[in-house]
């Protein structure tokens, strides 16, 4: 397998903002190099979405050509780079799984812990290990209904209303769990709440 | 306060808007009210920058090379070094003479432990895989012996770090867009950066600087660093903790060589957790 980040050494001085704007410019070694920076986690988030490497792949050329065919959408006082990129992928391969209607692979896919890395670089798996532990530790201070709620949405690409279905709650309450466990997490992650609390 | 009280079931809807989880009836109702509201733009927003971060949950991975190829078809670049046209950047007209395929990295065979050199290095990730709970690696590391055996000692070294118990691991964000571009490593002792995406700086202008800030906000200079781009494992060294404790820390980037009295303007930044 080779890795994505064979081909951004030259870029590597380059702010995210700076790449997407000889993107637009249609400089498709400034798309090779974006790919370079962030098709792993694409990549992994679609993979974990889908259950499916192929459907994943899809998937991710789908949000990069997007960035080819319009980088001018990126609007950097909305947020980061790989903010939207992210977005992106998360969009597209929840609409992936439900044109599949595979309910029993979405469950499987938002419950499963994988740890399989298939990385080829240390430092790669370093810094994957100290992301995870991040988000995991925050996940871990929200109550077991909004985790789940979050989750079962996220990973699982079910919606608010499937969710209530699935965990017999009124979809109210789903959409109260969901705010509540998004408002905690931000906190958490922002490092505002004390991230060894639960309630 | 009523008027927020009413539009806590329109925020309701930012965060399914934003989880891509809205019945199609709900995500039109939103769609038409969203560009009248701005503190549901702010709310999506912010969600998508949540769930960015959750998706490191889900474990990055590299895609089959055949995607790349696929993409270079599709936006008309050649597979090989000789592309069709000169780039318009200078740094793409480098790359785009020298170009080289790093082709035939496969990954490797076996847990990461059995991959380390010392034994030291497996205890330390025994350790880490029995605190962290996290079975069942398998990594690869580069066909480069003589580098290998460099970064994977520094590893050895830094994951006996996040092993120690106390161990504070602190993630460092960008102020602008919350984007976490390294992470700082604090054993009591010795301090570890993990950057990823921090870009370049010319080391003949500049410098990165790792600063720690107490409770009264007081800074000092933990140590300096070039940074390479892309992921890299930096060893700031021995940490001096200054009167009042760390509170904070932050990187900024120098102008020249020399660590200044004060830190300039944080490119990332995060606060130290109790």
């Amino acid at each position: 397998m080779t890795t994505v980040r064979g081909t951004t050494d030259a870029y590597a001085a380059l702010e995210d903002g700076a790449l997407v704007g000889l993107v637009g410019e249609r400089e498709g070694l400034a798309l090779e190099a974006l790919y370079g920076r962030y098709g792993r986690v694409c990549y992994g988030l679609a993979r974990r979405v889908l259950g499916d490497e192929t459907l994943a792949q899809d998937v991710v050329q789908e949000v990069f050509l997007a960035v080819w065919r319009d980088a001018g959408r990126y609007d950097a006082g909305r947020g980061a780079l790989s903010t939207w990129l992210l977005s992106m992928t998360h969009h597209k391969a929840v609409d992936s799984v439900r044109r599949e209607e595979n309910l029993r692979r979405r469950r499987n896919a938002a419950l499963s812990d994988v740890f399989e890395t298939g990385a080829d670089d240390v430092d790669d798996e370093v810094w994957s290990l100290l992301r995870r532990e991040r988000v995991r530790s925050a996940l871990a201070t929200l109550p077991v209904a909004q985790r789940e709620a979050l989750t079962l949405a996220y990973f699982g690409g079910y919606t608010q209303r499937e969710i209530a279905g699935l965990t017999t709650t009124p979809l109210g309450t789903v959409k109260t769990r969901m705010l509540a466990g998004m408002r905690k997490l931000r906190d958490v992650l922002d490092g505002v709440a004390d991230e060894g609390a639960s309630r | 306060m009523n008027g927020a009280l009413s539009h806590e079931p329109w925020e309701e809807l930012a965060v399914g808007y934003a989880l891509a989880a809205l019945e199609p009836e709900d995500e039109q109702r939103f769609l038409a009210h969203l560009p009248n509201c701005p503190t549901c733009r702010q709310t999506v927003a912010q969600a998508d920058g949540v769930l960015a971060q959750l998706a490191y949950a889900a474990e990055p991975a590299n895609p089959p090379h055949q995607l790349l190829e696929r993409l270079r078809a599709t936006v008309g670049q050649s597979g090989t070094a000789g592309g069709d046209r000169e780039p318009h950047s200078a740094a793409g007209r480098v790359l785009h003479r020298r170009r080289s395929h790093r082709v035939g990295r496969r990954p490797g065979e076996g847990g990461l432990a059995s991959r380390l050199r010392t034994r030291g290095a497996a205890l330390a990730f025994a350790a880490l895989v029995t605190i962290g709970g996290l079975a069942g690696w398998n990594v690869a590391l580069h066909n480069d012996v003589a580098s290998q055996d460099t970064r994977a000692s520094r590893v050895d070294d830094l994951l006996r770090s996040m092993a120690k118990p106390g161990a504070a691991k602190v993630a460092l964000d960008e102020p602008q867009t919350g984007a976490t571009k390294g992470f700082a490593v604090l054993d009591g002792q010795h301090v570890w950066l993990v950057l990823d995406g921090l870009a370049a700086n010319n080391p003949a202008a500049s410098t990165y600087v790792l600063w720690q800030k107490n409770a009264a906000g007081n800074a000092a200079a933990l140590g300096s660093f070039d940074a390479a781009g892309g992921t890299q494992v930096v060893d700031i060294g021995t940490m001096h903790p200054q009167p009042g404790g760390v509170a904070a820390l932050a990187i900024t980037k120098e102008h020249g060589r020399a660590i200044p009295a004060q830190p300039g303007t944080p490119v990332a930044a995060g606060p130290v957790s109790q």
